[in-house]
């Protein structure tokens, strides 16, 4: 029982001396800004319950005796009209404690609402200090807002209401359901509903776009007696709350008194104030928190706690009618989010902070008859035992939800219960609105949901308490947790009573019911916020899982394509993958907000790395040095130098050198020839006591030839080389001339006729004539000529001599006879120097040539040994082997002084 | 007095001594000496080659009504247009028909006369019927010689893993030798050269020493 003297603070719900402008307690204004606390009351007739918590819907019906020349009333808030612009509301001074306020407001309104004609429409109606007429009579608000006379009594606004042909659908709806509703003799609860109705009154005014325009201080009077006659009424509807539901609507009406600024449209509401002392303190801190945030609760929606379980997301519980049940995923995150909370809640059946009345209402999980899941997940989401619930609270669930949670209490089946929650949710299911918004943020999706109005355009802070399902003890943690995203609320499942749920609640779930089809949409709309609302909790970017995938493929018949190996190289492993993300930054913002890692692939796939070569590019001197002489050179023109007779210098010390080796060599050769003419004794300087088989066997192959015997002689040496080979071709020739055989000469060059000619000649025995021997002279060709030589079907040769100092010439001479058909042994005299070409013919087991006679040594063994004579080789042997000591002596002097030298030179 | 002989020791000696003028450095009568020799020689086989082929083998022949002879004849006559442009295509006719059979004599004669017969002597070296060793291992010095101086060519061989290893070891083992039995060779072709300037030089110190011991008794010295 609240005395008039006292005011009830509307923020914190204690009681202040009625003087008070502040309270004692928090410091809030006790009275409103634009409404005097002691306003005169009428004990008109109670307006029904809509009306008095509908304030617009007073000031919507008018007065059917309105004067035309009266302020018209502004057409109402029609369905579908939002109302967007509220900066030109106007605020009513604070200093409008009296009838003040009233020429304030008067003055603040602008001067189109008094443009009244004579037919009721808008006219000029000149100063603004200049009331109307129907304003100075003492009427009443019916009077005022009403078309005609505005009956006396009790009856007054149904008077003033037109009939229902009149009335359009929608005003229709707003007809009391109960014209006759008793009086009431609480004048405390009266006035109470007063305040609060006065309130959404004002809220109305202030909006000039759409809601009522009260410009008079009359107008007022009549409008607060008609309010404390609907007051009555209201009081006696509500005398069956308790006191501390009162409060509740006493502190959503605190809610809806700051958001009514900005909103067109007034919900309905319960407002009652409870008393101070059944307040509860938390419900008080709820309370307080409510007024702090004010408009930011119409974004934010708190806890449901739905068959034992708080769901402070909306998406995750089922919808009504569709049976599909919220994506596992983001269900999991969302109820892992608070799972804590849930457990223990299910684990204890009560909350910490709740008080005990809702501790008793809260099933717990004895209630269930099932163990809580260790997942968070509700294994069991049966409605609470019906019959714990106090009967207000069944008063105000809808029927249709009283009759399907009631048997069976506790459902162990969670699909059954699902669909029966689905079911009860179907009135809440059609609140959604009819097109939502495609949204991505569960917030969002949220503020949708509260939004909803009678013409959707309600915001949320005019939702009603029973259907936004706010838990007291959990309000304030469920809009800080509804804000982090981290769990979204849900709005509440229960639902008043076919008569207390207002019409445009009742039309919305009308609608939506008729709208079977679109009961997808929300759902699908929960889902996406959901799914939004699972990303974002999630700390890891999602897996995707292809094994599924391929399962289906082969289920559908689809054969798995061959990935080639290039593109499997480019798959990430699982472990890279998961390091990347983990590197991955966390997107803030976008439709990516929340997620890591949202492009994986671009931490798979490898990145063409632009290498910069930052090393200095400075060129050392010697480089550039290196660099220059090559270019010059280059580009230098190439001359090409041709030493000039007698311009090849050498230095003095080489041709000091070289003179020395010349004098010496020749000194000792010279010596050596010139001793035997001065002393008339050889020197004796050799010894021919070694075996020379080569020479041997030539000896024996010419000792074989008969007088008859032809021997071809080939003389393959020049001038250059006659001074070594005439010395064998004399001794060898002369044996075969000994012998008496016939000697054929031939040659392939063309100086060896001239080199026979010269050998010949002095081998002519006494008795020779011209012809003694042959000479075919000179053949071209040489080894074609060599084979055809051999090979002539009309050669009757013996033996082949061969005399060159030539290699090639030897070898055609030796490789041509031995071809088929030919098979002529063949003898050599050689120079010295061709003696290891020689050798591998003779000294090998090929014995491809009879005997090899070499060298100036090979003569003198010849001559000396096997002939016996001594010849001129003989004579040129000691110069020979004077020639060999003295070469022999310098190279060793070289190797004394050079050896040691050279030797240093190395080792540095 | 001075005879022809005598003449053309006197000439021989003076051309001997320019050319070895050439110790004192490159000089004209170095050059002379060498024109004259180079020049007499020419001439010489020239004479030779005109005489000795084109008239007796040539026109000769062509005398004696063997006209066989005018395919040489052609072919030599196109050979000579080698030297003169825009005929010179001509002469690759000659050019090619004496490459052709002087290469197959050759290859003929080099793997007949040569490599098979010095192959086969060489297996045959092996044959250990001689009674003395010193054949037998004159024939194991030709095999092992052979053989590893063939090796010391060899540029093939990579080292690898395993008998590859193996014989690529083995094969750089035996280039060594080789390489041994090559320097041997090539020692002894240097000692036949040295032994050949040094008996020309013996040749034509001996040829002075005549010489002027002849002048100084036709000079009466």
């Amino acid at each position: 029982m609240v005395s008039e003297e006292s005011i009830r603070c509307p923020m914190c719900g204690i009681l202040n001396p009625a003087d008070n402008v502040h309270c004692e307690s928090c410091g809030a204004r006790l009275e409103p800004l634009n409404a005097p606390l002691n306003a005169p009351r009428s004990s008109d007739k109670p307006q029904s319950d809509r009306d008095i918590n509908s304030g617009y819907s007073v000031a919507r019906m008018g007065s059917a005796e309105e004067p035309a020349d009266q302020m018209p009333l502004k057409g109402p808030s029609l369905p579908g009209s939002a109302v967007e612009d509220t900066s030109r509301s106007p605020i009513p001074s604070a200093a409008s404690k009296s009838g003040d306020w009233l020429s304030d407001l008067r003055a603040s309104v602008p001067d189109e609402v008094y443009d009244l004609d004579d037919t009721g429409r808008p006219a000029d109606v000149g100063e603004g200090d200049k009331l109307p007429g129907w304003l100075d009579d003492d009427i009443s608000v019916a009077d005022a807002i009403s078309p005609g006379p505005a009956p006396a009594g009790d009856a007054v606004f149904d008077g003033l209401m037109p009939g229902d042909g009149e009335l359009p659908d929608w005003l229709q709806e707003m007809r009391p359901l109960d014209d006759t509703s008793p009086d009431t003799d609480e004048s405390g609860d009266s006035d109470d509903v007063i305040i609060s109705q006065r309130e959404s009154i004002f809220a109305v005014s202030d909006d000039d776009s759409d809601g009522l325009e009260l410009s008079t201080e009359d107008e007022w009077k009549g409008t607060e007696a008609a309010l404390e006659r609907s007051a009555a009424a209201e009081v006696s509807d509500q005398v069956k709350l308790p006191d501390w539901l009162r409060q509740t609507a006493s502190t959503g009406a605190d809610i809806e008194r700051q958001n009514a600024v900005d909103e067109v449209s007034v919900e309905p509401g319960v407002h009652a104030e409870g008393d101070a002392d059944d307040l509860p303190e938390w419900l008080r801190e709820v309370t307080q928190s409510v007024d702090r945030e004010t408009g930011d609760l119409a974004t934010k929606e708190s806890p449901v706690f739905r068959d034992g379980e708080r769901f402070s997301d909306p998406s995750i519980l089922p919808h009504e009618g569709t049976g599909v049940e919220p994506d596992a995923v983001s269900h999991t995150n969302a109820v892992e989010q608070e799972g804590r909370d849930v457990r223990v809640f299910r684990e204890t059946g009560q909350l910490s902070d709740l008080p005990d009345w809702i501790d008793r209402v809260v099933p717990t999980s004895a209630d269930y008859g099932t163990k809580p899941a260790d997942d968070g997940m509700p294994e069991s989401t049966a409605a609470p035992e019906l019959t714990n619930l106090p009967d207000w609270l069944r008063e105000i669930m809808p029927t249709e939800v009283s009759e399907e949670l009631r048997p069976p209490s506790i459902q162990a089946d969670s699909d059954t219960e699902a669909a029966q929650q689905g079911e009860s949710l179907d009135w809440l299911g059609g609140t959604l609105p009819a097109a939502a918004p495609e949204v991505t943020d569960g917030t969002q999706l949220v503020s949708d949901i509260s939004d909803i109005g009678p013409t959707g355009t309600v915001r949320a802070g005019s939702t009603p308490e029973m259907a936004s399902g706010r838990e007291p003890g959990g309000l304030g943690s469920a809009l800080e947790e509804t804000a982090s995203s981290d769990a979204v609320a849900r709005p509440a499942l229960e639902s008043p009573e076919s008569g207390e749920v207002p019409g445009w609640l009742r039309d919305l779930v009308s609608s939506a019911q008729s709208q079977g089809s679109r009961k997808d949409e929300p759902v699908a709309l929960a889902s996406e916020m959901q799914y939004g609302a699972a990303v974002r909790s999630m700390d890891d970017a999602p897996v995707f899982d292809t094994q599924d995938d391929s399962g289906l493929a082969t289920a559908l018949g689809l054969s798995q394509a061959d990935i080639p190996e290039w593109l499997e190289a480019l798959r990430p492993d699982s472990e890279s993958l998961e390091s990347d993300l983990e590197e991955e930054p966390v997107e803030i913002g976008g439709i990516l907000d929340g997620l890591r890692g949202a492009l994986p692939t671009a931490s798979a796939m490898e990145t063409i790395h632009t290498h910069v070569n930052h090393e200095s590019i400075e060129t050392p001197d010697s480089t550039l040095a290196r660099a220059q002489l090559l270019q010059g050179l280059l580009a230098r023109t190439p001359q090409v130098t041709r030493s000039a007779p007698g311009q090849h210098r050498t230095g003095s010390g080489i041709r000091i050198g070289r003179w020395l080796v010349v004098l010496v060599i020749a000194a000792v050769v010279f010596a050596t020839l010139i001793w035997p003419y001065l002393t008339g004794v050889s020197p004796q300087l050799t010894r021919l006591q070694v075996e020379m088989p080569g020479a041997d066997s030539v000896f024996g192959f010419v000792n074989g030839l008969g007088p008859s015997d032809i021997v071809l002689v080939a003389f393959e040496y020049g001038p250059g080389e006659a001074e070594e080979l005439d010395l064998l071709a004399t001794a060898v020739l002369g044996h075969i001339v000994a012998q008496g055989s016939r000697i054929r000469i031939v040659s392939t060059r063309p100086e060896g006729s001239a080199m026979a000619v010269n050998v010949m000649e002095p081998l002519a025995p006494d008795d020779a004539g011209a012809g003694w021997y042959d000479h075919i002279g000179y053949r071209p060709g040489g080894a074609v000529a060599i084979s055809q030589l051999l090979s002539a079907s009309d050669i009757d040769t013996a033996a082949v001599l061969v005399l060159t100092a030539n290699p090639s010439v030897l070898r055609w001479w030796v490789e041509q006879s031995r071809l088929p058909g030919g098979n002529i042994p063949v003898a050599a005299c050689i120079g010295a120097g061709l003696e290891p070409v020689a050798g591998p013919y003779f000294a090998g087991g090929a014995q491809q040539l009879a005997g090899v006679v070499s060298g100036l040594t090979g003569a003198a063994y010849y001559e000396q040994i096997l002939l016996g004579v001594s010849g001129q080789a003989s004579h040129r042997l000691d110069a020979l082997a004077a020639g060999h000591l003295a070469v022999a002596g310098l190279i060793v002097i070289g190797a004394l002084i050079h050896g040691p030298g050279r030797a240093g030179r190395k080792g540095e | 007095m001075f005879s022809p002989d005598v003449i053309g020791m006197g000439v021989g000696l003076v051309l001997t001594l320019m050319v070895f003028s050439y110790l004192i450095g490159d000089n004209p009568l170095y050059r002379l000496a060498l024109y004259l020799f180079v020049g007499a020689v020419i001439g010489y086989s020239l004479g030779i080659v005109v005489r000795e082929v084109f008239l007796i083998k040539v026109v000769g022949r062509l005398l004696d009504q063997n006209l066989g002879v005018l395919v040489p004849l052609v072919l030599g006559l196109l050979l000579l247009s080698k030297g003169i442009s825009g005929m010179s295509r001509s002469g690759a006719v000659p050019l090619a028909f004496l490459v052709g059979v002087g290469t197959a004599v050759a290859l003929g004669g080099a793997v007949l006369g040569t490599i098979v017969p010095q192959v086969a002597a060489t297996g045959g070296v092996l044959d250990f019927r001689p009674t003395t060793g010193m054949v037998v291992l004159r024939g194991l010095l030709i095999v092992i010689g052979t053989v590893c101086t063939l090796m010391a060519f060899n540029t093939g061989v990579q080292r690898g893993e395993g008998l590859s290893a193996l014989w690529g070891s083995t094969v750089h083992l035996l280039s060594r030798v080789g390489r041994l039995f090559l320097i041997c060779a090539l020692a002894t072709a240097f000692a036949g050269a040295v032994t050949t300037a040094l008996t020309v030089f013996v040749g034509r110190s001996d040829f002075i020493v005549k010489t002027v011991i002849r002048l100084g008794e036709l000079l009466g010295i």
